[in-house]
């Protein structure tokens, strides 16, 4: 692999600027229905001032139940919301584009490394750069692959 | 006592070592934006741009190592942020044209070297990580494998960075 291999895409990615904030998003949408009496539905609680924290604690929603059906219900409700909080770059092809060429940059670094490591048997520290690189590479690549699996499921429909 | 002492010197003995592995492999970055306010800056911005996509345009060397060279040689004015975006796109290409021998590798990573030494803060930018692989690359060439598999592991580790910031 050439140095030029490495992704050229110098642009940033776009909406990267409003990650934090569709996170925060996000989190806030969800979190509140991952507590043990949150409500799915619910919208973030912030406390007042004036409430205590014996105020805060109380339930403010009717309870869902504990049982394994309320619960499996809940999680399918929950994995139905987290595809719809997905934000706008997973519907971008190019976003899967640059992910998966820098995979591909990753692992091509990585046979370099390893060469290096494979003619210097007997020094652990180039060992592990090499076990550190062949992991970078495999974990890149799945990126790669949930990216693209990720996509595809929004273009289906399926969460 | 006599323990104590074993403790200091061993303590002594491990932590230059621990300290030299982690600083060869330190990777500080920074997330910079090329912008430039005012004329003069955006003159400069213009322009360099101008000779770096002439450079990558060009099938000659030598007229690719000039092209790069202006670029590093331009004096950055006031107001230009993230020119060292520029530059070490322009010190990347050099890399790439000089490396091709030992006498260019070594001249490739004297200019590279100091840019993208683990003391500095690189742009978070795939720019840094293909000027890391150069680095990498011409080490090799000239015989600093230590200097080789360091920047390539910082430049892997670079990398995932770019694609945990792209992931979906």
């Amino acid at each position: 692999m050439t140095t030029a291999a490495v992704g050229r895409r110098t642009g940033r990615c776009p909406g990267r600027r409003s990650r934090g904030l569709l996170l925060a998003w996000a989190l806030a949408a969800v979190m509140p229905a991952c507590g043990p009496r949150g409500g799915v539905s619910s919208g973030p609680v912030a406390p007042t001032s004036a409430e205590s924290d014996e105020q805060v604690s109380e339930p403010r929603e009717p309870h869902e139940g504990e049982t394994a059906p309320e619960l499996a219900e809940r999680l399918r409700r929950l994995r139905t919301q987290q595809g719809e909080y997905l934000p706008a770059s997973a519907k971008d092809p190019d976003a899967c584009e640059y992910v998966c060429s820098l995979a591909t940059s990753i692992c091509g670094v990585k046979e370099k490394l390893c060469r290096l490591a494979d003619e210097r048997p007997a020094d652990e520290t180039y060992q592990q750069y090499c076990r550190e690189a062949k992991l970078a590479c495999k974990n890149a690549q799945d990126n790669c692959i949930g990216c693209v699996e990720a996509l595809e499921g929004r273009a289906s429909g399926s969460p | 006592m006599r323990r104590r002492l074993g403790w200091a010197l061993a303590w002594g003995l491990f932590v230059p070592a621990c300290t030299s592995e982690s600083e060869a492999l330190r990777l500080d970055v920074v997330d910079v934006e090329l912008s430039a306010v005012g004329a003069e800056a955006r003159a400069y911005v213009r322009r360099c741009a101008e000779d770096l996509a002439r450079a990558r345009a060009s099938a000659d060397p030598s007229e690719r190592e000039a092209l790069a060279l202006a670029v590093l040689e331009r004096p950055v004015p006031s107001g230009v942020e993230g020119a060292e975006l520029l530059r070490l796109e322009a010190a990347e290409m050099l890399c790439e044209t000089w490396d091709s021998d030992a006498a260019g590798a070594r001249r490739a990573v004297a200019l590279v070297g100091p840019m993208l030494a683990p003391r500095r803060r690189l742009p978070l930018d795939p720019i840094s990580a293909r000027a890391l692989v150069c680095l990498g690359d011409a080490a090799d060439r000239a015989g600093d494998t230590d200097l080789a598999a360091t920047s390539y592991l910082r430049a892997i580790r670079l990398m995932q960075m770019l694609q945990e910031e792209a992931m979906p």
